[in-house]
């Protein structure tokens, strides 16, 4: 009896992974699809220039900060039209005092130094502080770490001419890649999350991913949402959410591309993984059954909704399933070892396919579309990420069970530190 | 039987992996596609344009070559004939 039970429990796990892969093909094939018939619709030529506050939390950021604001200095918005809030969030280091020489040398900059007794307490106590002097119709959220394109304002504001649309997103592209083998990794999950996943979303009108920084909202919806929740780790993904519960969209330009500088140690890349898992698992619980009787999404929305929601949970459901092939193998005598063979190889090849949040195929997909060439030839070493991320996802698992049984919230931001390694890049190429 | 099928296969997966793995090294090692990819317009534009002439001569001269290959070929066939 137990083994029956085994393999039915098996198979369920086998269908919930076969329903991904199906989910992820439909992406892929949209987006190549969707380049085929490509136009172009250049920035310049949009009309629709909305007054734009753009938010800035920095905390210890002194290597990166000072790009990014000479960046934005160069964008080609009309600066009267613009208004920028640096929160300088409790910082040891120079960040404050860049950001107070770039207010002192340009009207459109402000800065907000937030102290011990006020600040570090995350970056959405951060934002939400910030956001009460936002005077733009729009408010747009950039990292201290990141470069944009010149031109990313208009290209993001324009999405908000429909009224229907709350928030807005843009394409996150690694500028560090050359660095390490962990960079090269990143560049890869963010090829297949940004390249295909995203605009897939996008093409198909269900639920595009407010990614935290590259993107923006409303200002008057995202008063009316109170603002970032404080409590959730993966605070982006929680608004993602509260925004289409509100019955907003959310639309994403993959031509509004800006640079990030991903981690580059295995360390730095457990512990952002660990948060946005753990922040994941907390939206999961606060909001899948809210996303299961909501009225205002449709029913594609609400399935692609839960398995998003869901999409952390995904390396654990290798790992189970992985334990249960084993008794299958050994304890089930009328098996041949043939079939014993098949029952481990069939979840390893299926979810190895599938990858954890972006399947191979969409890397693969994503990188031919980005005329990339040689970079295909690392996609197998995603197989290392892909097994890194089951003892990462579990860990954040029975700490969100931990924090619900016993209802004592122990959640700690995990600030990932920034180097400056990108900066030799857009040296050099400028 | 099984037991000599089931090393093949184990032999055949170990080979199978090193297969998989092994452009990966290739690139890791020597690497000619480690971006970062050129997005800001500023200097991407240079860059591709830079790039683009480049290829164009390439492409020039080689044909430049090939044509005088050519006209040695019918230099060539024309002594035959004559």
């Amino acid at each position: 009896l137990l083994l029956e039970v085994l393999e039915v429990f098996f198979l369920i796990l086998t269908l919930i992974m076969s329903a991904y892969i199906v989910r992820h093909y439909i992406f892929t094939l949209s987006v190549l699809r969707a380049a085929k018939n490509k136009k172009q619709n250049p920035a310049e030529s949009v009309k629709y220039k909305p007054s734009v506050s753009i938010l800035i939390p920095a905390h210890n950021e002194e290597k990166v900060i000072g790009r990014l604001l000479a960046q934005i200095t160069n964008f080609t918005y009309p600066k009267e039209k613009m208004q920028v809030v640096v929160l300088d969030d409790a910082s040891s280091d120079q960040t404050g005092k860049i950001a107070d020489s770039f207010k002192s040398k340009y009207s459109f900059i402000e800065v907000i130094h937030r102290d011990k007794s006020n600040g570090a307490r995350g970056k959405a106590s951060a934002m939400n502080q910030g956001f009460s002097l936002c005077r733009g119709e729009i408010v747009l959220c950039f990292d201290a770490d990141y470069y944009p394109q010149k031109d990313i304002v208009e290209k993001l504001s324009q999405c908000f001419l429909d009224p229907q649309v709350g928030a807005v997103q843009g394409r996150v592209v690694v500028l560090n890649e050359p660095q390490n083998i962990v960079t090269r990794l990143v560049a890869l999950e963010r090829i297949g999350g940004y390249r295909v996943d995203q605009e897939a979303r996008d093409n198909l009108g269900l639920i595009t991913q407010f990614g935290g920084t590259v993107g923006g909202f409303r200002n008057s919806m995202l008063k009316s949402l109170q603002g970032w929740d404080e409590s959730v780790l993966a605070e982006d993904t929680d608004l993602t959410f509260r925004v289409y519960l509100a019955g907003y969209k959310i639309r994403y330009n993959v031509d509004a591309e800006c640079y990030e500088e991903a981690v580059d140690n295995w360390e730095s890349y457990r512990r952002q993984r660990y948060r946005w898992a753990k922040g994941h698992m907390q939206c999961f619980f606060k909001h899948s059954w809210n996303v299961l009787r909501s009225p205002k999404l449709s029913i594609r929305e609400k399935i692609d909704g839960l398995m998003l929601l869901s999409v952390y949970f995904m390396p654990i459901l290798v790992l189970l399933s992985l334990l249960i092939g084993l008794p299958l193998v050994f304890l089930d005598s009328q098996n041949s070892a043939l079939n014993a063979f098949l029952w481990v190889s069939i979840p390893i090849c299926l979810y190895s396919f599938v990858g954890n949040f972006a399947p191979f195929f969409e890397v693969g997909a994503g990188l031919y579309l980005d005329g990339r060439t040689r970079t295909q030839w690392l996609i197998p070493c995603l197989l290392f990420t892909f097994f890194f991320n089951i003892p990462i996802c579990l860990k954040a698992f029975f700490d969100v069970l931990a924090s619900r049984i016993t209802g004592k919230n122990r959640h700690v931001w995990e600030k990932t530190m920034h180097s400056g390694n990108g900066n030799c890049y857009i040296e050099n190429s400028s | 039987m099984l037991d000599s099928l089931l090393v093949a296969l184990a032999m055949a997966s170990v080979v199978s992996v090193g297969l998989l793995f092994l452009p990966a090294i290739v690139e890791l090692k020597k690497p000619r596609d480690a971006g970062p990819r050129l997005i800001a317009d500023n200097f991407g534009k240079n860059c591709s344009s830079a790039k683009t002439s480049l290829i164009n001569i390439e492409d020039e001269s080689k044909l430049d070559c090939q044509l005088a290959d050519i006209e040695d070929y019918l230099c060539a066939i024309k002594n035959v004939e004559d």
